[in-house]
């Protein structure tokens, strides 16, 4: 029932501007949209209907979760919530929580609205009703941001929170992993829309910037007219298709990078970063090896570089490691300096070279100060002036000691 | 060797120029313990941990308040400094844990360095039931990784009113196991509650105990105080609660010398006398030479300083370990002083009323007071910071030459007899108030017809929904303001937002503390030296926006003071009869302060070397104040320059003895004298209070009058100088030869005057 102001211009309700439906359950009333999208549909590369068959042992690894391992995409919910804030605390908000699965051929996203925060109960209810058929859920940044806020409002609803009873797959630190040192994180971000952007070449076409969601949803509020919120309802539904896209995209990326050439090779160096923090450190010298047979940025090379000389070094793998260790001790800055270290000590510590791990001491040491000296670690003045010392009483004596074996 | 305190204390008896200057000698007897009985059903573990302790048998004090709280009875305790006042929550609370594992308490301490002392306390205590007790800290030093782990796992969440307020409460969803379970509340050094920070509290414990009241707890108070005249009303005001008060000390004291010294007079007819402060570098420097562990407090941070070069410089004293001690240093500084004092190592310590909160140090022998604090109670506790167990101990008052020290050496029946003052807080402040509405309401919406303090409630939380705060649906009104979070703007310290903080750039850029934004622009402004440990630093900006001052140390002869031109204008009169002039009044008003100049001033003899202007911001406030009303006529029979004269006189003494009736510092209050008022139309004295909206002052010095005039006129009258002195009306350089006559003059028709207006 739309009222007219005394200006002409029409205040629209939200079932004017949205299509949806009030639903009714023991706690009120509230407002229920649902988008359904086609399984044959793509986003990027990816059709939808495809990603149900995504392997939930390769999720896990990504995930760094081995609860994840079980997962199935036809018991995960995707979810996402619109809020009246970022700044957190009691007084925020979640006033549109969309969630996300597969059904009958499409991918679902129903979204629960409530209308003033008098029908938040309701919306929380139900919310609460559907959480209970899935498993496993999948979010952007839900780890320290949705499912907080959620827990939150469940429990001033007086409605027992289910979250921490779903598996949860944060894809906001896993694509952090995998794509932190590709070229376009540093050019726009590894938020949800760059993501969307550089992975999927998927171009909203209109599209709420996040920080006027919530004045949009208070002008609702105190003017009553919708109008506005087609938009952010659009945006809730274009995040949840995002996720489910790019859970297409790390399953692709974890189960091909092998293959040279189809995974960009700074996402093939962060997997191999993902499998050296789990310690299969087979794994990751296999990852760092094929990404720097791609051509790589210098800087990033060298950093992969150095960290499957770590690898090696770990392996016994002693000539490999000094190769690299070589080759960057040539070029300039922390990781030369380095580098140059880890000659020093397998200079001393391997074969005994005193003379030449001192050379390689004092290189490290005019290489830091460059970069002057990090704080603590091996790089640090104090540590490399320790070792120096070290070197230089151990060349003495090596040097009286041949001496006086020639006197002999 | 040196000497014992006995044996200094016998000296000092009888040196007659030494007895000449003291106004004051009580010597209070050693006094045995008294012990009490453990309520029965206190567990075996427990009395085992207090055996581990060295606990046998409690205090009287202690067993009573154990009894008391475990009957389930709010408790306040109100024992002198070092009784074992920890344990008498302590007590109660860990044995309700051991019978009910789940249960909960959260203990509040005002300062973090106190809350780690206690804690080490309870640890020890804990430790010996051999029981899984865990005790947290949770303030902002908590790393965020242990956070999750305090919230969920913390039977004793020890924290600070600030961290309550901005950490805890707005995110109570997070600590749902603590509010479910919530028991205990202890809220340790009560009388630090007073004034603006005290109504802040009653405010945050209004919005604790609604959360946990959503949660279905209803926990207990437990309450301790240093000994003021209304520990019970304190503790009413705060928490809305009634109180069950022991007060009755069982703990065992040695010999104890109380003496009040007034320095000579050097000059009569200017009515000076010879310094406060270098009349206590020598006491201290006497019980120092003697290798006693002595303690002197000074009462600004400029004194501090001064006092503590000095002590520092005396040859006779190399070699021991003298430490300064106050608000501006950091955190660490300030343990190393603690733990120093506490072994031994450090023999003397120079200190502001950053070291009065009950801060373990161990008890020390002697104390040096240079200046009478402010009130009756903070003497008291200072004085207490000296009196072992055993062995005799000795403190003393200098006074300096300000009004108010002169009244209190002069009237010992006053300072022995009186009571200690109460402690104010004014809850229902409207900006306090109105504050935690938002904060509260951000928590959790409120109901029609909830109470929050005062019945006004539902048309204040109207009031806010009319402003776009909150909505109103039905009967509930929710928070309703985009991505905010109204507890930051909300300082329960000094009522506004952030301190200004001072770096220095002398080597590397490091922060070397902070001030209050009240402070600063007389403390910190550009080219003021600012004193820090003993060491000089030169401001080279103020940036206001940035609130940081950029400080450079230097070493030069003098010090700065700066003014500032302060005006009012009364926005509503409280006084109930409408007549006027009166000889009284009482009302909000609305005060500016603008920064004007300061004064370079030699150090050695307070010269003036030089002056500078300070380009600072007006600062605008609303508060309350109290007046002194004159009649019109005054100014055709005095003249105009004598009124001018008595009027500036009389604000000077009234300003400076007006805390003998509040329990408050000099400082909270302000001074405006107006030779025509334009609000009465009349000759005017103003006291207002230094916070916004006020936390009561006004209203008590309205009510204490007459009492308030005559106390004066008293002081005035006993004072040996000739023609006006700073100890009285202020210097006759200012002021002319019969200031004294003057001001008398205004305070008696003050007095007259409200005495022939028979409603009043």
């Amino acid at each position: 029932m739309a009222s007219i102001l005394s200006n002409g211009s029409s205040v629209r309700p939200i079932e004017a501007v949205v299509p949806g439906r009030f639903v009714r359950n023991r706690h009120g009333v509230f407002y229920c949209a649902q988008v359904d999208t086609p399984n044959h549909e793509r986003r990027g590369g990816i059709r939808f209907g495809d990603v149900l068959q995504a392997r939930g042992d390769l999720i896990a690894i990504a995930g760094r979760d081995a609860e994840l391992t079980g997962l199935d995409v036809r018991n995960t919910v995707f979810v996402d919530t619109e809020t009246t804030g970022l700044a957190g605390g009691t007084g925020t908000y979640a006033f549109l929580v969309g969630l996300g699965f597969f059904r009958d051929g499409h991918f679902v996203v129903r979204q629960y609205f409530m209308r003033d925060q008098s029908e938040e109960k309701a919306m929380m209810f139900a919310v609460s009703e559907a959480l209970r058929r899935f498993d496993w859920a999948v979010t952007f940044n839900g780890r320290s941001f949705d499912f907080p806020l959620l827990t939150t409002r469940f429990i001033l609803s007086r409605i027992r929170p289910r979250l921490d009873q779903l598996a949860h797959f944060d894809l906001l630190h896993t694509c952090r992993r995998i794509w932190s040192r590709a070229p376009f994180a540093a050019r726009i971000g590894l938020r949800l829309g760059s993501l969307e952007s550089a992975l999927l070449a998927h171009r909203r076409p209109t599209d709420v910037p996040s920080w006027q969601v919530p004045e949009i949803y208070f002008d609702y509020l105190r003017s009553g007219d919708a109008k506005e919120l087609r938009a952010v309802f659009a945006h809730n539904v274009e995040d949840i298709l995002s996720m489910v896209s790019l859970v297409g995209v790390v399953d692709s990326v974890m189960g091909s990078w092998r293959n040279p050439g189809t995974v960009d090779p700074h996402a093939v160096a962060g997997i191999g970063r993902i499998h050296e923090m789990d310690g299969r450190f087979d794994i990751a010298a296999e990852a760092y090896s094929a990404a720097l047979a791609e051509s790589l940025q210098p800087e990033t090379a060298a950093r992969y570089a150095f960290a499957l000389s770590i690898i090696h070094k770990r392996h016994g793998d002693w000539t490999k490691a000094e190769s690299i260790w070589k080759d960057l001790a040539e070029g300039k800055g922390r990781l030369a300096a380095a580098a140059c270290v880890e000659l020093a000590k397998y200079l001393e510590h391997r074969l005994y070279d005193f003379g030449r791990a001192y050379f390689y001491c004092m290189s490290a040491d005019g290489l830091a100060r460059e970069v002057s000296f990090p704080m603590g670690g091996q790089l640090s003045e104090w540590a490399l002036e320790h070792r120096a010392n070290r070197l230089r009483r151990r060349m003495n004596a090596a040097h009286m000691a041949a001496s006086s074996d020639r006197a002999s | 060797m040196g000497l014992t305190p006995a044996q200094i204390v016998e000296r000092l008896a009888s040196d007659p120029q030494f007895s000449s200057r003291v106004t004051a000698w009580r010597f209070v007897e050693p006094r045995e313990a008294r012990y009490g009985v453990l309520p029965a059903n206190v567990a075996p573990s427990l009395v085992e941990g207090l055996r581990r302790v060295g606990i046998d048998r409690p205090y009287i004090h202690q067993a009573e308040a154990a009894h008391r709280t475990l009957r389930g009875e709010d408790v306040v305790v109100v024992t002198g400094t070092a009784s074992g006042k920890t344990l008498c929550y302590n007590l109660p609370v860990v044995q309700t844990i051991l019978d009910h594992p789940e249960s909960r308490a959260l203990y509040l301490f005002p300062t973090k360095a106190l809350s780690q002392d206690q804690l080490d306390e309870l640890h020890s205590l804990v430790e010996g039931t051999e029981a899984d007790i865990k005790t947290f800290t949770y303030d902002g030093d908590t790393p965020t990784q242990a956070r999750r782990a305090v919230r969920r796992a913390g039977h004793i969440v020890v924290t600070n009113p600030d961290m309550l307020h901005t950490g805890i409460l707005p995110h109570h969803t997070n600590w749902t196991r603590l509010f479910e379970n919530l028991r205990y509340i202890v809220i340790d050094e009560l009388h630090y509650y007073r004034g603006v920070f005290g109504s802040h509290l009653a405010n945050v414990l209004r919005r604790l105990l609604r959360i946990c009241d959503f949660y279905g707890s209803r926990p207990s108070f437990i309450c301790s105080s240093a000994t003021i005249a209304n520990p019970g009303e304190l503790a009413r005001r705060l928490t809305g609660r009634e109180f069950s008060v022991v007060d009755d000390d069982g703990s065992p004291r040695g010999e104890r010398h109380y003496i009040l010294y007034n320095p000579p007079v050097v000059n009569r007819e200017l009515g000076i006398r010879r310094s406060a402060i270098e009349e206590s570098v020598k006491l201290a420097s006497l019980f120092l030479g003697n290798d006693i562990q002595t303690l002197a407090f000074a009462r600004s941070r400029v004194d501090t300083e001064v006092l503590l070069s000095k002590l520092q410089s005396n040859p006779d004293l190399t070699g021991r370990r003298i430490n300064g001690y106050r608000g501006g240093y950091l955190p660490a500084e300030r343990r190393a002083i603690e733990e120093g004092l506490r072994t031994g190592e450090t023999r003397g310590v120079v200190a502001t009323n950053a070291l009065e909160l009950g801060i373990d140090i161990g008890q020390l022998e002697a104390v040096v007071l240079c200046g009478y604090p402010g009130t009756v109670a903070s003497t008291w506790q200072r004085f207490g910071r000296a009196g072992r167990r055993t062995g005799t101990s000795v403190s003393v008052l200098v006074a300096s030459s300000s009004p108010l020290d002169q009244y209190i050496v002069n009237n010992p029946d006053y300072f022995f007899g009186a009571p200690v003052e109460s402690g104010l807080v004014n809850p229902d402040n409207l900006f306090i108030l109105n504050s935690h509405l938002k904060c509260a309401a951000f928590e959790l919406p409120f109901e029609q017809g909830e109470r929050f303090g005062v019945s006004t409630t539902d048309s204040m939380l109207d009031h806010l929904a009319g402003i776009g705060v909150l909505n109103k649906l039905g009967g509930t009104w929710h928070w309703s303001v985009a991505d905010d979070y109204p507890a930051q703007y909300v300082n329960l310290r000094t009522g506004s937002i952030d301190n200004v903080v001072i770096i220095d750039k002398t080597r590397t850029p490091k922060v070397l503390g902070e001030v209050d934004t009240f402070a600063a622009p007389t403390l910190v402004h550009t080219d003021a030296i600012y004193l820090h440990a003993g060491r000089q630093y030169h401001v080279e900006k103020l940036d206001w926006e940035e609130k940081k001052a950029y400080v450079r140390e230097v070493s030069v002869e003098h010090y700065t003071d700066a003014s500032r031109n302060v005006r009012i204008s009364v926005l509503d009169d409280f006084a109930s009869d409408g007549s006027r002039p009166l000889g009284r009044g009482w009302g909000e008003v609305r005060v500016t302060s603008l920064p004007t100049i300061f004064k370079k001033l030699r150090l050695s003899n307070h010269d003036n070397v030089g002056w500078g202007k300070i380009d600072l911001p007006q600062q605008e406030m609303h508060t309350t104040a109290y007046w002194l009303t004159l009649p019109v006529e005054l100014e055709r029979r005095m003249g105009r320059p004598a009124v001018e004269a008595g009027l500036l006189g009389a604000a000077h003494v009234l300003h400076q003895i007006a805390p003998i009736f509040l329990m408050c510092d000099p400082r909270d209050l302000g001074k405006v004298t107006e030779i025509r008022s334009p609000f009465t139309d009349a000759p005017t004295v103003y006291l207002y209070e230094v916070y916004p909206g006020g936390v009561g002052f006004s209203e008590l010095l309205y009510r204490a009058h007459d009492d308030l005039l005559s106390r004066a006129s008293e002081l005035i009258n006993a004072c040996p100088c000739d023609n006006g002195c700073p100890s009285c009306v202020g210097p006759p350089s200012m002021l002319g030869r019969r200031a004294k006559l003057h001001a008398l003059s205004v305070l008696q028709h003050g007095t007259r005057e409200r005495a022939a207006t028979p409603s009043a």
